[in-house]
């Protein structure tokens, strides 16, 4: 009897520990405190020990409006800003990151984030293979480097429904391994403010395939840009999106002469950049579909190439 | 322990890099922070640092207020944030920084009651960015008077404003601004590019205003722009034109211009109204012809 009752003490133990230790939702607040366990009725105050308390693949909730601090991310984990709550992570100083995704192959999503600088150098720092990353709903402002640094070989990369402001590159997207692009899906997103007198709103760097969809880039040193290093591929398709008031609105380069970085773009407004429209260097291609429009620039209104629709 | 407390203090202690207003138990005597928040925008932008965001923690109204140095001014979906205008004062909301500065209206109802004053008005500085993003913007001489480059208004509802969204360069310096998913209704001018200004219209509706798109110089050759990419422009009485002097150049592609009851499409000698040859034009009262037809690549 003594050793049926104590295997099954062991056995509630097992199961319950985990429910205790590891909550599939934590929840932070203005008014947490983080001696406390992170659940709705003892809210944590920091970002980083709701993500820290949580489960993997579980959940992190910010009950109310405040800032939340910076955070390293090492597990997979969601981070859920309810609408009607605002979340801030703010940087003060140079070597931090608002959000740092340091361990390969993890599955983050950020929801409803506003994430903003005043020091650092990075919003979201990604620089480790094989990382999921969807950020959705989310303000990203400020950043001398860039807003997203997404350098993630075999990396799948999408940003929804999101602002992305005064950083040095928008979203830079690469992969450091030609075998493994790193690839970006974004929707729906506003840039402005962007480049820093040398980048683009979105970068598609070495070795990364990105689309760009029903987005704007207004105002930035280049709108969308595509850079390859020779021999590595590099491609952008920018569908039903606009480049406007930026001093250069499209952009393609590489290190070679090889038509190794090259962007396809359909059903787009190119208008008022104050240098030029496109700019095409070192054998790169701009391949156009017909179908945009493309006027009152300073210059270079022309496409490398015409590709039908089908 | 030492640890845990160690990481809580800079999100506690930040107060200066974002501060908040409440209309429930806010008071300006206070310092901004979240458990001791504001009564007005105005006290909040003041106290923020340069770069910082203010945040209203519930509904309420805000009072109008002048901004000086970069900040974000963002209501949360689910918070209604109001500013309202009335006759004698200033804008509702008035950019007047004498420096390049990037702001950020988000999420915010702005009313103006009298015609002698204005929605929100940006300043003239370059190297400026100024974004409004999901606001709601009711009456006055102008909902958006933007007079530099690199503003933005997105995903906002404009409407009895004397100009919904109107735009001033100089001759140094051209006034470039996006509208983006934009709806104006009900004004006199949905869009008006005044001189020295170009204006991009994307996947926005402007209907039933007096005139739609208008670029209406005060001044001889000063050659104002818009161009209208995915627009519903219906319902006015001009949908698209040229207005005081003969000065200007409107492009339309991918938009509809219908059921305006004066005229499609306004002309004057000198100026130019293109299309890029894939436009619904029906149902007008008046004229329907473009200028010329150009050519997309």
């Amino acid at each position: 009897m003594t050793s049926r009752l104590t295997s099954l003490a062991v056995g509630v133990i097992l199961v319950a520990v985990p429910l205790l230790g590891q909550p599939a939702r934590t929840f932070i607040s203005a008014a947490g405190d983080d001696l406390n366990n992170c659940v709705n009725l003892s809210p944590c105050r920091t970002l980083q020990r709701g993500i820290d308390a949580a489960a993997a693949n579980g959940e992190v909730v910010p009950l109310d409006s405040a800032g939340y601090g910076t955070v390293v991310i090492t597990k997979s984990i969601t981070v859920a800003v309810p609408a009607g709550v605002y979340a801030g992570v703010t940087t003060l100083t140079a070597g931090t990151p608002g959000l740092t995704i340091n361990t390969p192959g993890v599955n983050v999503k950020l929801r409803g984030l506003s994430i903003n600088s005043l020091g650092g150098q990075y919003g979201i720092y990604v620089g480790v293979g094989n990382v999921i990353l969807n950020v959705e709903r989310s303000a990203i402002s400020g950043f001398p480097f860039a807003a997203v640094w997404f350098s993630s070989a075999g990396g799948r990369l999408a940003v929804f429904d999101s602002l992305i402001r005064d950083s040095g590159a928008g979203i830079a997207v690469s992969s450091g391994d030609p075998g493994s692009p790193a690839v970006a899906v974004i929707d729906n997103a506003q840039f402005s403010g962007n480049g820093g007198g040398s980048s683009g709103a979105v970068v598609a760097g070495t070795s990364s395939r990105v689309n760009v969809r029903n987005s704007v880039a207004h105002a930035n040193f280049r709108g969308f840009e595509v850079e390859a290093e020779d021999p590595n591929f590099t491609t952008m398709k920018v569908e039903n999106s606009s480049a406007t008031d930026n001093v250069v609105g499209l952009f393609a380069t590489n290190t070679g002469v090889s038509a190794i970085a090259t962007m396809y773009v359909s059903n787009c407004l190119i208008a008022h950049n104050t240098l030029y429209a496109i700019e095409v260097q070192s054998g790169s291609l701009i391949h156009s579909r017909g179908n945009n429009t493309v006027v009152d620039n300073a210059a270079g209104e022309n496409f490398s190439d015409t590709y039908s629709a089908k | 322990m030492l640890l845990v407390a160690t990481i809580a203090l800079p999100a506690a202690a930040g107060a200066a890099q974002r501060t908040f207003v409440s209309a429930k138990n806010g008071n300006d005597a206070l310092n901004c922070t979240n458990t001791a928040p504001c009564r007005s925008f105005q006290r909040a932008v003041n106290v923020v640092a340069a770069g910082g965001e203010v945040i209203p923690l519930d509904s309420g109204g805000y009072g109008r207020f002048d901004i000086y140095q970069s900040v974000t001014v963002s209501a949360p979906p689910g918070i209604y944030a109001g500013i309202t205008a009335t006759a004698g004062q200033g804008d509702a909301i008035h950019v007047a920084a004498a420096m390049p500065v990037s702001v950020v209206l988000r999420g915010l109802s702005v009313t103006t009651t009298a015609m002698g004053t204005g929605g929100i008005y940006f300043s003239a500085v370059a190297g400026s960015t100024t974004r409004i993003e999901s606001c709601s913007i009711d009456g006055g001489l102008y909902g958006v008077f933007a007079l530099s480059a690199g503003t933005i208004v997105t995903q906002s509802n404009i409407t009895r404003a004397f100009s919904g969204v109107e735009s001033m360069g100089s001759a140094s310096a051209r006034a470039r601004v996006l509208v983006d998913k934009v709806r104006v209704t009900d004004c006199n001018e949905g869009i008006a590019a005044f001189d020295y200004s170009d204006i991009a219209v994307r996947d926005s509706v402007i209907v039933k205003n007096t005139w739609g798109l208008v670029a209406s110089a005060n001044n001889a050759d000063t050659d104002p722009h818009i161009i209208a990419e995915g627009c519903t422009i219906s319902r006015n009485g001009t949908g698209v034109g040229i207005g005081n002097f003969p000065t200007g150049h409107i492009f339309v592609s991918n938009s509809a211009i219908t059921d305006s009851t004066t005229m499609g499409i306004q002309l004057l000698p000198g100026a130019f109204v293109d299309s890029f040859g894939n436009n619904t034009v029906v149902d007008n009262a008046g004229n329907e012809t473009f200028t010329n037809t150009v050519a997309q690549k």
